[in-house]
């Protein structure tokens, strides 16, 4: 079923049971709530969600560099079989940047702007295997190639300012390449770009999981893209995660109402003839989620046993999604 | 960076002008007033007209300023009214002795500044932090005449290691010198550090919340390497910007501080004209305090100029 | 949880602790005849240069007069100038910031530069320049501070003016045709006071101690009336035998002044929550 060619390795990433809160003035706000995914070696994992559901605080929990104030409440996370709950902030430092690395959303502020394109980009080099600056400048330069910058030589020695959004992007991805890492988390990496350069950027991603057997983590509130790039995904919802599967099972077979209501709600996933529904009401604040299951507001199958707590349910090998009705759900998709 | 540097250039020249034109109505607000002040309330009309006549204030003020710029212009400030000598070599005597205290402020307030400032903002939310803005808003506080008095009651009169007044020029005798102008320096420096600390912080702060220092963070860089390769030169930028305007603020209270410590400067020259009311002296050295500050502030914000190679290189058209 | 509550105990108590300081400061001011031990002008050259005592805690000054009470009558004259030094440039700068923002064009670049430039002064310099021309007592200290006050308040209401002007409400009442001086006082006015009043609070310390410098050089208030400049000057001849002179006027002079910025920076914090940290 998995477009997955590594279905049967042992994960790089395992995150199991992740509980993450806030404190606020009305009590601990649990932004993430019991959240467990992994990913293996060459997969591309989707994790999508609306803006507050949680998925880019999971993925600076993997790189220990959740905001301050966050505290993570339960869970492990292990990389490449490593408790990385368990070290000190110098071992996490240690491997931030050598064996993951982070790609986020706004390449332009995500770049120093006072200092070269070339040492940021070969700065992992100098960080993690003592190199001098001419060798990381030297690597810099072929990674800039290996992401198809044309006159890899000459940017290098450009700023930041002076590169296009595609441009700026793609540095940061040679960046992340920088140490060949056994993780690439990507926070909405194409966001900010307009929908042809979106392409030649998703395209990259596609090529560094086939060359390096990279397994990269990939957050979006972009159905499209999951379809186009994913292996597998978890649709996350209000600090959960509410539904998981392989991405054609997913849009084959939709099981929880919320996904469902995102399916509806993207105009290319569906045929034209059919009106876009948006989810009627809001996501509720972390502090002030109902009881039972935490969609319960807006869902148009809830009933009376949906007042507690919800179990996972398997759809269909490999295909979970956490809700009882999945009977009338996935039917009715 | 030429053309930076001579659009910054084209933009002072006509701000000293402009500066020069405010000092002049300011000075001349009330008609008649230099007359008047300068001969004492109980001056003859007939007294006033012959010294206006005297000193060419009877002309209409537009044709005076022109007169006086277009001699200023020349190095001519015009005459003391009081004693008839020429303002411009006694201000070029008193010169070295105000940039001397200038400097060392300058020195002191960002040695303060810029360390504390860049820590309270490492530390935020922590002791440290709290401390330093505690430190921050007493010395905010503090009157720079006040402080220039307890320093002396401490140092001078208690203490007795610092005295409480007087010049020695720079090359007859280095550490006399200094130790005239360490207390005339602390007072002054040390108020100003109160606000160029909070610019540090706040721009800090700015600084380490931003997208490039949490990317240096994923890369794993340690604490010293994010502080002192990322997020230092950016801070340095707006601090720069920001804190060059607040410094000219700061820096009238030369007028004060040099006459406390009986500093024979340009600030103390600023007061014999007003005492005497005599409006060549007062005039001329006004203009040259805010030369000065102008003249700094073009400095340092040319340095940030520099130091941001967004405003040094901009991104060329049609790329 | 404890970490917001810390927090906000903090601010506030700052904020209470600038309250406090300045309602005592004010209070003193308007009450200074009750609350004072003794009449400011009262001498007694018997008891010159005499330090704190049970009948003056404070000490005297050079002709007998009691500190404590010269102290706290002298926080009329700085109120009282801080008061109208803060109100000319309010209203200076009010006008003139909103006038540049609703006109925009070249009203708007002239004016603003003209701001620019005054800004750039040295404030005390301007005042001290400004002082020579006017004449040196409290009224023209009131004026010439207030003048300095002008641009930082104008800067201000443009900013806040401008930011208000993108607001649909006031699109939609320019459209529908309202009358300027409707727009600019009914729409924009209400959104322009609030940061100007906190700027007001910084502006008033600021206030008491240009004052204070202006009376230190002689340029202000004039003897025998006190004021914490005056007094201080006066204490310099006296340092060696009398330093309660030169330290009593100036705490005072420095309470105010922390009172004042607390209270602005507190205010700060409560009305402008995205300036937070």
């Amino acid at each position: 079923m998995s477009r997955s060619p590594y279905g049967t390795a042992d994960p790089t990433l395992e995150i199991r049971d992740l509980s993450i809160s806030f404190p606020t003035p009305r009590g601990a706000a649990r932004v993430v709530d019991h959240v467990s995914l992994s990913i293996r070696p060459g997969e591309i994992v989707g994790v999508i969600g609306e803006s507050g559901s949680g998925k880019t605080l999971t993925a600076l929990a993997v790189l220990g560099m959740l905001p301050r104030g966050a505290r993570i409440d339960s869970g492990r996370i292990l990389l490449g079989g490593d408790s990385l709950l368990d070290k000190t902030e110098r071992e996490r430092r240690a491997i931030r940047g050598d064996r993951v690395a982070y790609i986020p959303q706004d390449a332009l502020r995500s770049l120093n702007p006072t200092l070269r394109v070339g040492p940021q980009v070969g700065e992992p080099l100098t960080l993690h295997r003592s190199t001098s600056w001419a060798v990381a400048k030297r690597k810099a330069v072929e990674l800039l190639a290996a992401v198809h910058l044309r006159d890899p030589a000459r940017r290098a020695e450009e700023y930041p300012h002076q590169f296009s959004g595609g441009m700026q992007q793609r540095a940061m991805i040679a960046m992340g390449l920088c140490l060949e890492p056994q993780l690439l988390i990507a926070d909405e990496p194409t966001t900010a770009l307009d929908v042809t350069v979106q392409a030649q950027v998703l395209r990259l991603v596609r090529e560094i999981r086939t060359e390096h057997r990279t397994a990269i983590l990939f957050i979006t509130h972009d159905l499209g893209v999951v379809a186009d790039l994913c292996d597998r995904v978890y649709v996350m919802y209000s600090g959960a995660v509410v539904e998981e599967g392989p991405v054609d099972r997913i849009f084959e077979r939709p099981s929880h109402p919320y996904t469902r209501g995102l399916l509806r709600a993207t105009p290319a996933m569906h045929g034209p003839k059919e009106a876009l529904i948006p989810i009627p009401g809001q996501v509720p604040l972390a502090t002030e989620r109902p009881k039972g299951c935490r969609f319960i507001d807006r869902c148009a199958f809830a009933i009376e046993s949906c007042q507690r707590p919800p179990p996972w349910v398997e759809v269909e090998p490999d295909h979970k999604a956490l809700c009882v009705r999945t009977d009338e759900t996935g039917a009715a998709a | 960076m030429a053309r930076l540097l001579f659009t910054r250039l084209a933009l002072f020249v006509p701000t000293l002008f402009a500066a020069s034109i405010v000092l002049f109505i300011a000075i001349n607000v009330v008609p008649g007033s230099a007359a008047r002040s300068a001969l004492g309330v109980d001056a003859t009309p007939q007294a006033i007209m012959r010294f206006e006549a005297l000193n060419g204030l009877n002309r209409p003020l537009v044709v005076q300023y022109t007169d006086w710029l277009g001699k200023a212009l020349h190095g001519d400030l015009g005459t003391s009214f009081q004693n008839r000598v020429p303002v411009a070599p006694e201000i070029v005597r008193r010169l070295p002795t105000t940039l001397e205290l200038a400097l060392l402020a300058f020195l002191i307030a960002n040695a303060i500044a810029l360390p504390l400032g860049a820590l309270a903002a490492l530390r935020r939310g922590k002791r440290a932090d709290f401390a330093i803005s505690a430190l921050a808003t007493v010395l905010g506080a503090i009157p720079n005449f006040w402080l220039a008095t307890l320093l002396v009651l401490v140092f001078s009169l208690h203490l007795k290691i610092l005295p409480a007044g007087g010049y020695t020029p720079f090359f007859e005798s280095p550490w006399k010198n200094f130790t005239q102008m360490v207390l005339p320096a602390l007072s002054l420096g040390l108020v100003s550090s109160a606000l160029l600390l909070r610019i540090m912080r706040t721009t800090m702060l700015d600084v380490l919340n931003s997208d490039y220092v949490r990317t240096a963070h994923a890369k794993g860089a340690p604490e010293r390497i994010v502080v002192m390769r990322h997020a230092l030169r950016n801070a340095l930028i707006p601090y720069l910007t920001v804190g060059a305007v607040e410094f000219g603020f700061l820096f009238g209270g030369v007028v004060i501080i040099e006459d406390i410590f009986r500093l024979p400067g340009i600030g103390s020259l600023v007061l014999v004209g007003i005492i005497n009311r005599d409006y060549p002296v007062l005039l001329g050295s006004a203009l040259v305090v805010t030369f000065i500050v102008l003249t700094a502030n073009m400095l340092v914000d040319t340095c940030a100029a520099l130091l941001d190679p967004r405003q040094l290189r901009p991104r060329e058209a049609g790329r | 949880m404890s970490a917001f509550a810390d927090y906000s105990i903090r601010r506030h108590g700052l904020l209470t602790l600038g309250g406090v300081i300045v309602a005592a400061v004010i209070i003193s001011a308007i009450f200074a005849p009750w609350v004072a031990p003794y009449s400011p002008y009262d001498l007694d050259v018997t008891l010159m240069l005499e330090g704190p005592s049970r009948a003056h805690w404070l000490g005297t000054d050079e002709v007998g007069r009691d500190v404590l009470s010269r102290t706290i009558f002298a926080a009329q004259i700085s109120v009282k100038v801080a008061l109208f030094a803060v109100a000319v440039g309010l209203i200076g700068g009010t006008i003139i910031g909103m006038l540049a923002a609703y006109c925009g064009g070249p009203v708007d670049t002239v004016l603003m530069r003209l701001m620019e430039l005054l800004f750039s002064f040295p404030a005390i310099l301007l005042a001290v320049v400004l002082m020579a021309s006017l004449g040196t007592n409290v009224l023209n200290a009131m004026l010439a501070i207030g003048i300095i006050f002008i641009p930082g308040f104008a800067r201000l209401a443009r900013a806040s003016t401008l930011s208000a002007m993108q607001q649909q409400y006031v699109e939609a009442a320019r459209s529908i045709g309202m009358s300027h001086s409707r727009i600019i006082l009914r729409e924009l006015l209400p959104n322009v006071v609030t940061p100007l009043l906190v700027e007001a609070a910084v502006a008033f310390a600021y206030a008491v101690l240009l004052e204070s410098a202006l009376s230190f050089l002689g340029l202000g208030a004039q003897p025998p009336d006190p004021s914490w400049g005056n007094m201080l000057n006066t204490g310099r001849g006296f340092m060696a035998q009398a330093p309660w002179l030169s330290i009593v006027p100036g705490l005072a002079l420095f309470l105010c002044v922390l009172g004042f910025n607390l209270l602005g920076d507190g205010l700060r914090d409560v009305l402008d929550p995205h300036l937070r940290d």
